[in-house]
């Protein structure tokens, strides 16, 4: 190839103008097989040759468990993520459940609590049960007041 | 992981203490439920259903301090014989769980004995407990509700000494 057409080539490589097919031109001229580029121009051959060689590389096998291991995972943690994953969704639904039936179950079984199934009312009327709380509560009062008064006649 | 462990422990923590509220089978129940048929005994009920109903007797003639009482009771339960008054104060007292129930007040006034215990949640009273013997007979009252002992107290006092009277009259039927 001509001296003057590498170096206009050149020239426009510095400028960043050159087309695809320009720049391998001047890689084959600098680099390619049976290259002899004129001795003015040697100096830049080191760069084409560079490119060249970079090009070359190609990552190993071990690349991707090289980068894995640099990063600091290994494959199986991946897999754990995962199932952490699915465990907590079903600990959630789980929990979920769990508090929805404590809402849906409390309602009805409260008045369990005070509720004694065995024992009958007494009392149809109204009326008559209350004259029975009322007289259940003033006796209960009064052995309470009773009680009240035996502790402050001791504390005189 | 430990955190969803923390949550499921959490949550059946909370599930069995419900579900042992559920369960609960007092001691007093099985109590009055041992003698509500036997004859010896006359037994008085008023259920949480009687208590709502309560509203539609006439209230005219009763003082508000025994209305404001009244409608913070759920239950009222009353049993009481003429036999044997010890044997079942001794029975009664035995049956009594002590961790649930704490002595309130005991009177002993010659051969009557009378014992007030409570069922206490938090600040509130929610059950009251009064266990009497006597050479008249033995009595086992249990009111289950929000109970102010100071208002309770005071239902005997405003009523005087008629009250007391007619009170003394009453226990005897």
């Amino acid at each position: 190839m001509e001296k003057a057409m590498i170096k206009a080539l050149l020239e426009k490589y510095w400028q960043a103008e050159t087309t695809v097919e320009e720049e391998k031109a001047l890689s084959e001229y600098f680099s390619g097989p049976g290259a002899n580029p004129d001795p003015e121009l040697t100096q830049y051959r080191t760069i084409f040759d560079y490119y060249a060689e970079e090009a070359q590389v190609a990552p190993g096998p071990d690349f991707e468990a090289r980068i894995l291991r640099y990063v600091g995972i290994t494959e199986t943690p991946v897999r754990k993520i995962h199932s952490f994953r699915i465990g907590l969704t079903s600990a959630a639904a789980i929990i979920t459940a769990i508090t929805i039936s404590l809402f849906l179950l409390k309602p009805a079984n409260t008045p369990r609590i005070v509720q004694t199934p065995t024992i009958k009312e007494t009392f149809d009327d109204p009326q008559q049960a209350l004259a029975a709380v009322r007289h259940a509560l003033l006796i209960a009062s009064t052995h309470l007041n009773e009680g009240r008064k035996q502790l402050t006649d001791k504390r005189r | 992981m430990k955190k969803i462990f923390r949550h499921l422990t959490f949550a059946l923590t909370l599930l069995l203490a419900t579900t042992s509220i559920f369960a609960q089978d007092d001691a007093i129940g099985k109590f009055f439920g041992k003698y509500v048929d036997d004859s010896r005994f006359s037994v008085v009920s008023v259920g949480p259903k009687m208590f709502r109903l309560l509203s539609k007797a006439n209230w005219d003639t009763i003082p508000s301090d025994v209305k404001q009482t009244v409608s913070r009771l759920q239950s009222l339960r009353i049993l009481s014989t003429e036999t044997t008054p010890a044997r079942f104060y001794e029975e009664a007292m035995s049956r009594i769980d002590r961790k649930e129930y704490e002595e309130l007040i005991t009177i002993r006034d010659n051969k009557d004995k009378v014992r007030f215990m409570i069922k206490s949640s938090g600040n509130k009273i929610s059950e009251l407990l009064m266990i009497a013997a006597g050479e008249d007979g033995f009595t086992l009252m249990s009111f289950v509700g929000d109970i102010d002992l100071d208002k309770l107290s005071r239902l005997s006092t405003d009523m005087g000494i008629k009250g007391m009277e007619n009170l003394k009259n009453a226990k005897r039927k």
